[in-house]
Formats: C-alpha cells, structure tokens, sequence
C-alpha cells in the first residue's frame, strides 16, 4: 500500500519471547494517519502482544516501536497520553458509576473536572445509557459496561484508537453505531487499530487489514486488494491463509464423531 | 469527607514525592479513587450487612468499627494484669496478629489487583506514581486499622498517665512496622513455594484461619484471662519469647514505666524495639520489595480466576471420586449431580471459606460447652468429662457441620452456570438433588463423623460404638430435613445474597430437632439396648425421609424460588 505522508506508528523487526515460545517473529509495519487498521489473526497469533506493546503495557522486546518518529521507549508517557484503547478484557472498576469512572480516566489524561463532567455526558448520552450514569457499573449489563469502556478509550479525544475486541456483548444498534463511529473518528483523522475476530465487520471498517499467523504478518492490504486472490469473502480469505481452509471437512469431522 | 483530608495530609509532602518522579495530581486521583473503591468494597466484616443491603459505601469503617471492638477487648488484657511485660506482650501479640491478619485476608484482593493493569497503566501515569499511590494506599489502609486497633489502648496508656501514653504510641508504630514486615515476609515465604495461583488459594485458607482464630478466641480467651498463672511469673523467664517482638515491644514500656527497677535484659530488648522495625523497613524497601513487585506482575499476568481452587479433580482422586461415584450414586442422573458437588466443592473459593470453618467450629464449641465454662482446673475438668457421655454432645455438634454445608452447597458467585440444569430435559430435579446430597454425606459428614468417632472410641472406649452409629443415622436423617426445607437448589445454582425470607420457623424447628434428639440420646445412653433399637429406627427413617428428597419436583423447586 502507497502512502506518500509519513508513518504514525513503525514496527520494525518486533521480536517477543514468552520462555521458549516465540510469539511475535519480527513484525515489520508502517501505519498512516487516519488508517483504520483491522488486525486480525487466530487465537495466540501474537495480536493482544503487539497491542500491548504499542499501549505500552509490554516492554521487554526486541526490535523498534515508533511513534510520531520517536521510540515509544523514550518517551512513553506522552505516547500513552495521545493513545486511546478499549482492552479485550472488560476490566473496569464496577463499584463506581460511569461518571465517576470516567473522571478518574479523565484526569489520569490530565483533563479538567469540568470538561469531563461535560463531554462523559455527552458520550453516555450518545451511547444511550445516561440514565445510568449515577448508577454503580456492578449491576450493568455486559454491553453497558463495554460501552462505558469505550467512552473511557475516547474520553480523552486521542490520535490514535486501538481497540481490541470493542464490540463484545453490544446490542445490534450499538454495533452499528460503533461501526459509523469508527469511519468518522477516521474521516476526523484519528488512527484506529482495530483487532477483531468478527470478519464481517472488519471487511466493513477498515481500509486496510493486516492478518498475523503465528507471529508474522502474513497479509497486509485493502479487502480489495486482498479479494484479488479469488476469494469473496474476508472470512474466506482467513481461513486460507492461515491454513484452515477446508472448514468443511472439520465440520464433516465432528459430525462423523457424532454417530 | 475524611478521606479527603488523608489525602491532603498525605499530599503535603509532595515536594519529597515529585523528587521521585511522581505527578501529584495523579496520586490525588488513584488515591481518591481507591479509597473510594474501599469503602464499597464488600470485606470479611460488612458480608453480613451486605445481605440486608446490596450496595455497600462505608465498608473500610465499618472494618475500623469492628476492629475497635476487638481492641477494647485487648485493652482488657491490659487493664487485667498489672505488669507492663505480661500484659503487652499479650497484648501486641493480639495487635501483630490481628493487624497481620486483617491486611492478609482483607486487603490482598486490593494488592493484587489485576485491574490496574488494564485501567491504569495504559494511561499516561509514570511508574513512579503508580507505586508510590500503592504504597501510599496501603500505608493508609493500615494506618486506619492500626488506630482502630490501638484506639482504646492508647485512650488506656494516657489514662495511666503521660510518659505510658507517648511510649504506646512509639509501641503502636513499632509493632505497625513489624506488621507489614510479618505480611511481606509471608507473602514472600508462600510465593516462593507455590505457584501464582497458589497464592490465591492460601488467601482463602488465611481467611478461614482468620474466621476460626475469631471465633477461638472469642470463647476460650476470657477463661484463659482469668486464669491466675498469668500475674505471678516472670516472663522473661521464657527464653523463648526472646525472639518475639511483642516482647521487645513490652520491654520498652516496661523502661518506660518502672526505669529504676529496669534490668539489663529490658535494656537490651528495648533496643532492639527501637532497632527492629528501622531495619525491617531497609529489608521491606531494599531487599523485599523487588522481587515482591516482581512475583506481583506474575500474579497478573497469569490471568484472573479469582474464584477457582485447581486442586482437585486431577489424577488419582479423580479415580477415587469416580469410583465413589459408581459405589453410592449408580444411576445416571445422581451419579452426575454427585460429581458435579464433589468436584464444584473442590474448587469454588467462595463454598471453602464459608464451610471450612465449620469444621473447626465443633472442638472449640466442644470445648467451651465440654469444660471451659466449668469451675476447678482444666485438668479437673477433663478427667471429669472422660467420666460422663460427653462424646454425645461432640457427635452431635458434628451437625452442625452437615447443616453449614448443606446451606451453602446450593450457593455461589458463578451461580449463571446452572443454566444447564434448566436446558437439559431433568424430569425428576430430586435425581440431581439427591446425587448432591450423597456428595455431601460422603465427602463432608461422614469423614468427619469418622474422625470425631475415632477421637470418641479413644477417651470413651468402644463402649461408645452403638451410640456413634444412632447419632450417624440421626444426622443423615436430620441433613435430609435441613436439605427439605432449605435446599431448594441445584449444586451451585444461586446467588450467595438470595433473600429467603419466612423460613424462621423452620429454621428454629431445624435447630430444635438435633439438640432434641441428641438430649433423648443422651437420657437413654444408660439402655444399650434401645440405643441399638432406635439406630435401627432412625436407618428406616432417615432412608424414607431421603427416598421422599429423591422425588423433588420442579413445582416444589419454583415454589422455593
């Protein structure tokens, strides 16, 4: 893929072990401005470890992380405070209300008590749970927590969105907000990097989509580009790429050991 | 409102915390936060009131509450006997302790909380912040319990005068200081020989001890206090206690107090007081705290299942369990219901700390009705008690046992997963129901019932054997009754908090029946031969009573939700 701007983030050779098992095998990746990156790959490929090393939560690797041309190793604090992220797992300290919630994210972003007081319920507004705003999160919902987790990843307005499952446990409606929302956060600029394992919607989202296999990137271009090998659908696509094409016979498989 | 002016005590030195790189602003807000998030946080004293009410906002005082009784309580040791180096060295031993105990059982959770992985350190927060606000937060936390511990102490030392008051807040630091050494120490002794999740499990454990050791003392420390062996020795003659710090802390009150009369040996254990916590905290800061921290991240980063024991189930006692299995619960349906308690009982956190410490409520209970409560000494009383049918009291507080389990063998956190029970086509729920109930005679009562009967053959002599096998059956037969009227669930299928409103009766009748029975027991002991004839009676009893259980229906099931 061509790009004439310069790269937001550059991975260059990202090498991580975890004891033996080598879990990332030298990942080479430019990503542009206003990209929205789907990151797809099956389970234990390496995608939650490249995340985490670009929120910075994973720093023993090897190999080079840049951001706006500045190792995030140097400086990783003002690269935390320009990142959004919405983790896979929902953690969220339930016992506070969203509004609470949202201001300690807010000021850990440094931002002002009013100014978050404002735009959280704005966003809880838009998200449709501002009726629960005063209300403890441990008697939400899955969807109403995760909703509350993605304010929480945009509170702060970012540069660049990375989300890691963001759609676990929403309803149809907010699926498909979520979805707009990414192509505006997108038109406004914003780099997203968007992993999932629903297929459909990462056809949908992202210009461009990047599959990892065992720890190396394996495929990277447009859906379109990425059709262009015969197969119609992204699903299609995955599973040839990653080996696991002929899902027929496994179904045929499971069914042989049912009788 | 009071934590907000910790806060801002603490903050006053943020001068000294931005040398170490730290943002104050963000320390204002993940302290603010946290104690919040504490004071919500369900803990070992606000369970009962949770069940009344859901949300909980005051919990951290609520613990300081309780745990300013129970300083009163130490206070007593004080007041009671007369010599500064008896008195507090029972007492800081009691303080260590509890405050040891209180951090483990109750703020472990805070310590390794694998949330502020994903909730704090994505943010632009700098390590240093992060650790100085969890240093801090447990700085305060137990500096709270300390003062709720000593509070009445102190009240006590300033009352005695001036000079003892100064010289027990100098002891209440001290043995602060230590407190959090003894914890790392722990801490540090348990990582290094178990594994991460391992380590959950021994907190579990702890709060069982946590809830026993309340409970022991509650009912045999009073007796223990009045004994007059307490004022008339010299506890320095105990070469022992040389090595306990509550000794050393004593010995500077002593110094205090009584500074002509001081001997070289008061000297030299003040000394060390003064001496021990400085150098526990250059161990704690230098020595410990790295691989602490280290071992911590391996806690989070094997994952979270905060509520699941790994022990069982694997190898030859899973053969054993299968075997058993096949042995009692031959039919299908009871054969599942059967495994599924055995198996969930192993491995739910949450059943072990509210179970376990039934089994070793019934010697202390023994205990205490057996002899504390009697005149003359111990040894008197237990002479005594070898004479009479006291083995009858103690089988039949082994009910007491069989009826905690059966109370909590329904209950969990990860109720959700009994919706298998509601998906599969179960025509008969009591099958389900009666497999449990075999689990819990088999795995819970009757084990137990063996080893309290063996203890009972020892003092008593086989003589005893007849009655042990009447008050089996009656227990069976009662468990049924408690399974009736009070376990209306599948193993593992409903909340812990599930109101059960207008069951008082039947609770009341539940207890009756055991302390009735065993009081008929205890008035026809002296005819063997009805003994014999109403172990065969009870038998047929309690096997109808339990072939009714079998029947369970859905209706009667839904009727109980």
């Amino acid at each position: 893929m061509e790009n004439t701007s310069s790269p937001i983030i550059s991975i260059k050779n990202l090498r991580k072990n975890y004891g033996e098992k080598q879990v990332l095998k030298g990942v080479n990746l430019d990503i542009y401005p206003g990209q929205v990156i789907g990151y797809i790959g099956p389970n234990g490929a390496g995608k939650s470890t490249t995340v985490k090393i670009l929120t910075g939560l994973i720093s023993d690797y090897e190999g080079e992380v840049l951001m706006y041309d500045q190792n995030i190793q140097n400086d990783i604090l003002s690269i935390k405070a320009q990142i959004g992220y919405v983790p896979e797992n929902a953690e969220i300290y339930e016992v506070l209300t969203p509004l609470e919630y949202l201001d300690f994210v807010g000021k850990l972003y440094g931002m002002e008590e009013d100014k978050i007081a404002e735009r959280a319920m704005k966003l809880l507004k838009a998200f449709g749970i501002d009726s629960n705003a005063d209300q403890r999160m441990d008697t939400f919902s899955k969807g109403m927590r995760q909703k509350v987790l993605l304010i929480s990843g945009i509170i702060h307005n970012p540069k660049i969105i990375i989300l890691d499952e963001p759609l676990s446990g929403l309803d149809a409606n907010a699926v498909i907000m979520v979805k707009e929302l990414i192509s505006l956060l997108a038109k406004e600029g914003k780099t997203i990097f968007y992993c999932s394992h629903m297929m459909d919607v990462v056809e949908k989202v992202s210009d461009r989509i990047l599959l990892i296999n065992q720890g190396e990137i394996i495929a990277d271009g447009s859906f379109e580009e990425l059709k262009a090998g015969g197969d119609q659908t992204l699903e299609r696509i995955f599973a040839k790429l990653t080996g696991k094409e002929d899902g027929n016979q496994e179904a045929n498989d499971v069914l042989s050991a049912l009788n | 409102m009071i934590n907000k002016y910790i806060i801002n005590f603490v903050l006053l030195f943020k001068s000294i915390y931005k040398k170490f790189g730290v943002n104050p602003e963000h320390l204002r807000i993940i302290l603010s936060t946290k104690m919040k998030m504490d004071d919500r946080r369900p803990n070992v004293y606000s369970q009962q009131k949770q069940k009344k009410q859901k949300q909980v906002n005051n919990s951290s005082w609520l613990t300081m509450f309780f745990l300013c009784l129970t300083g009163l309580f130490f206070t007593f040791i004080l007041g009671a006997i007369k010599t500064p180096y008896v008195g507090h060295t029972i007492y800081f031993s009691a303080f260590m302790v509890m405050l040891a105990i209180t951090l483990i059982s109750d703020f472990t959770n805070v310590l390794i909380d694998v949330r502020d992985n994903y909730i704090i350190l994505p943010r632009p927060v700098s390590e240093a912040t992060f650790t100085v606000s969890r240093i801090l937060h447990i700085g305060i936390h137990t500096s709270k319990m300390a003062l709720a511990i000593s509070l009445s102490g102190m009240i006590f030392s300033f009352w005695q005068g001036p000079i003892s008051g100064l010289m027990f807040l100098l002891e209440v630091l001290i043995a602060t200081v230590l407190s959090i050494f003894l914890v790392n120490i722990i801490y540090l002794i348990v990582l290094k020989l178990t594994s991460p999740q391992r380590f959950k499990d021994f907190i579990s454990y702890f709060q069982i001890i946590f809830s026993v050791s309340i409970f022991a003392a509650y009912y045999t420390l009073p007796r223990l206090i009045n004994a007059s062996m307490l004022e008339n020795f010299d506890i320095k003659d105990i070469k022992i206690l040389a090595i306990v710090p509550s000794m050393w802390i004593a010995a500077l009150h002593e110094l205090a107090v009584n500074f002509k009369t001081a001997d070289t040996l008061t000297f030299i254990y003040s000394i060390v007081a003064i001496l021990s916590p400085i150098i526990s905290l250059w161990l704690v800061v230098k020595v410990l705290a790295p691989g602490f921290n280290q071992k911590l991240s391996s806690i989070s980063a094997s994952g979270d299942d905060s509520n699941i024991i790994s022990s069982e189930g694997k190898g030859s006692s899973r053969g054993y369990m299968n075997a058993v299995a096949k042995l009692v619960a031959p039919k299908p349906i009871e054969n599942a219901g059967f495994k599924i308690t055995w198996l969930l009982s192993s491995r739910y956190r949450d059943f072990k700390v509210k179970v376990y410490p039934a089994f070793a409520y019934v010697p202390v209970y023994f205990l205490y009705f057996g002899f504390m409560q009697k005149k003359g000494s111990i040894a008197d009383n237990w002479e005594g008690m070898k004479e009479g049918n006291m083995y009858i009291l103690l089988v039949y507080l082994t009910s007491f046992v069989l009826t905690t389990v059966l109370q909590h063998v329904s209950m969990t956190e990860r109720y959700k997963a009994s919706w298998i029970y509601y998906s599969t086509p179960l025509r008969h729920p009591g099958e389900v129901l009666a497999g449990m109930y075999k689990a819990v005679i088999v795995k819970f009562y009757l084990p137990y019932f063996l080893i309290i009967s063996t203890f009972s053959i020892v003092i008593w002599g086989p003589k005893v054997i007849n009655d042990l096998i009447l008050a089996f059956m009656v227990g069976v037969m009662y468990g049924v009754l408690v399974a009736l009227f009070q376990v209306k669930g599948f193993p593992f299928s409903q909340p812990i908090n599930l109101k059960k409103g207008g069951k008082m009766f039947v609770s009341f009748i539940i207890i009756a029946v055991p302390l009735g029975l065993g009081f008929l027991h205890h008035w026809a002991a002296k005819w063997e031969w009805a003994i014999s004839i109403a172990a065969v009676i009870m038998t047929g009893a309690a096997w109808l009573m339990f072939s009714y259980y079998r029947k369970e229906s859905w209706e009667s099931l839904e009727m109980a939700d």
